[in-house]
Parts: structure tokens; sequence; C-alpha cells
């Protein structure tokens, strides 16, 4: 049952033209975001302000263990972000958004400069939600390109007044992990104007969990 | 009884323009029909965005509705032009701006009860 659970995760996470395991990286204008994010090999941690609905700065923390080549990867980074389109639907909106990041990344091979740039699509109604991320890190003794693509599903419409759920199924890989399969995750995400939780598991039933503060 | 008539069409005009500025300047709420609302994010960013407006008052966003209302403050109004650029630079695309002579509670009224 594992094993076609698992296959079905991957197969749909495959699937899905979209994004992310992450929130989107620009706020509307004014925007402060707090986020922390939880993975069996990954933590992360980030602060962003949007100065305008268009661009924002982050600093944040990163940690990815079981990278084939370095073991792990500690990265303390600033990045930029823009929103590259938006494309406005009468119900729906889907968006393209782009960054780039420098900071300083200690490995088992050493510490200096590390530098990362991503991509993410993705296209939501109240209803259905697909993301795709992919995102590029490379430093002293390491290059790994992170993707994850994920597709949600809301058993009801929400609106402002009310919390919004989903179901979302992730697919995501790290091309310089030991273990550089996909591997799928399912979430349960809940969230309202002001912050978002996810929290669920990955294929082998290790948790995951990300929580966003929107100020 | 020539002047009457000469008055008389002249005097409609005035007070049918009259009107039209009246209910203009009498608009006590913007109606804003948008594409791209599809999420809480989105409305808590416009509700931000028109809050900082001096004219603007109690602000509601309608998801189902593709609606943003806005009270505008006696004797305040909002250009056409002002609000496109606000909900554009919000990142969202307006499809069509009325003025209303109802509050954004009768308007939240209104809808609550379709």
């Amino acid at each position: 049952m594992n094993v076609y659970l698992t296959r079905g995760l991957q197969a749909l996470a495959l699937c899905a033209l979209s994004l992310p395991a992450f929130a989107r990286p620009v706020s509307y204008a004014g925007g402060h975001m707090f986020m922390a994010d939880h993975l069996p090999d990954m933590d992360a941690l980030s602060y962003t302000y949007s100065p305008s609905a268009r661009w924002s700065a982050s600093v944040g923390a990163l940690r990815v263990d079981q990278l084939a080549r370095s073991g792990r990867l500690d990265l303390d980074y600033v990045r930029a972000s823009r929103l590259l389109h938006r494309w406005n639907l009468p119900s729906a909106q889907a968006n393209a958004f782009g960054w780039v990041g420098l900071g300083n990344a200690r490995t088992e091979s050493g510490s200096g400069l590390g530098r990362h740039v991503g991509v993410q699509l993705d296209y939501e109604t109240r209803r259905i939600y697909t993301s795709f991320v992919s995102e590029l890190h490379e430093g002293v003794g390491y290059s790994n390109r992170f993707d994850t693509a994920a597709i949600g599903w809301a058993p009801y419409a929400h609106d402002v007044d009310r919390v919004a759920t989903w179901i979302v199924l992730k697919g995501q890989r790290s091309s310089g992990a030991i273990d550089d399969s996909v591997k799928p995750s399912a979430v349960l995400r809940l969230f309202t104007t002001r912050w978002w939780l996810e929290v669920g598991a990955d294929g082998d039933g290790r948790p995951v969990a990300n929580v966003m503060l929107n100020l | 009884m020539k002047i009457l008539n000469r008055l008389l069409p002249l005097t409609l005009a005035v007070l049918v323009l009259g009107a039209g500025f009246a209910t203009t300047a009498e608009a006590r709420s913007l109606r804003m029909e948008v594409n791209g609302l599809v999420c809480a994010f989105c409305a808590d960013g416009i509700t931000k965005a028109f809050k900082k407006e001096p004219a603007a008052g109690d602000v509601f966003v309608s998801l189902e509705d593709r609606l943003v209302a806005v009270d505008l403050k006696d004797g305040q109004d909002m250009s056409d032009a002002a609000v496109t650029k606000l909900l554009t630079d919000a990142g969202y695309k307006v499809v069509r701006i009325q003025r209303s002579d109802a509050t954004v509670a009768e308007i939240k009224a209104e809808l609550s009860r379709e």
C-alpha cells in the first residue's frame, strides 16, 4: 500500500505544473513575511519585506543534509526577488517569479560565497492550486538544484472571512542529494489573511511543516 | 410665451446635468470589479493599500464576487485613474469602477442576502 501511495504521489506531483513548497516570494507593498520550513533533509528560516508588489528583499538561513558531495550545507543569505509577470484572470491568477541570492555557505569542503538563483511558476483559483519551483545553489564544493512541484485542491471555495483549507501533494527533488529521486509529500494547508500553516508527511512518514506569518 | 419655450429646454438641461453631478458628488462608496482575486493575501494587500488613502474609509473585498468596495469619506472622492493605479500597483486588473450610494456595510448586507 505504501508503495502504491508513494508512486501515486510521485505521479501526481510530476504531472502538476506547479508550485511551491514555498509561498510566493513577493508579497504586497509594505508586506512583511516570516517563514519557517521543515523537511526531513532541510530546514529554512526567512524574513521577507516587499517595498512593492513587484519586488522583495529577504534574509534567511538554510540547512540541507544528505548532499552527495558536501554532506551538509549551511547557508546564510540575502535575496532579491521579482514578480516577472502576473496574469490576472476573472477567477484565477498565474505568476512567474525569479530571484537571486548571495550568502555565506559552509560545507564539509570549507566555507565561502554561496550563490543561488530560482524561478517559480504558479496558477491558482479558489479551488485548484499548482506550482513549480526550481532553485540552483552553487558554492565551494557543492552544486545542487532543488525542484518542487505541487498540486492542491480545496474542498470548498474560501472567502476572506474564512480559513482556507487545501490538500497539497508535492514532489521534491535535489539533484545533489545522495538520494536524488523525487520525494513525495502530502500536506494539509490552512491559511487566513495573516498566517499560513502546512503540516503533513513525506512518502516515508516523516513529518514536514511550513509556517508563515504575514504582517 | 416664446421666452418660456426657450427657457424650458435650458431649465430641463440644467436640472438633468445638476442631478448627474449630485449623484457623483453624493457617492458614498466605490465598487470595483477586479480580476485576479483568489486568496486572502490578495484581499489583505488591497485593503491595506486603500487604508492609506485619505478619501477611503471601510474596505470590503469579496473573492466570490470579484468585488472591492470602499467607503468614501464625506465630501471626498477618488478619481478612476487613482483607483486604477492603486489596484494595478497592488498587482490586480480593474475591470469596472462604479460609484454607489450604498455604504460598504450596505453592500456587504446586500451580498450576504444573495
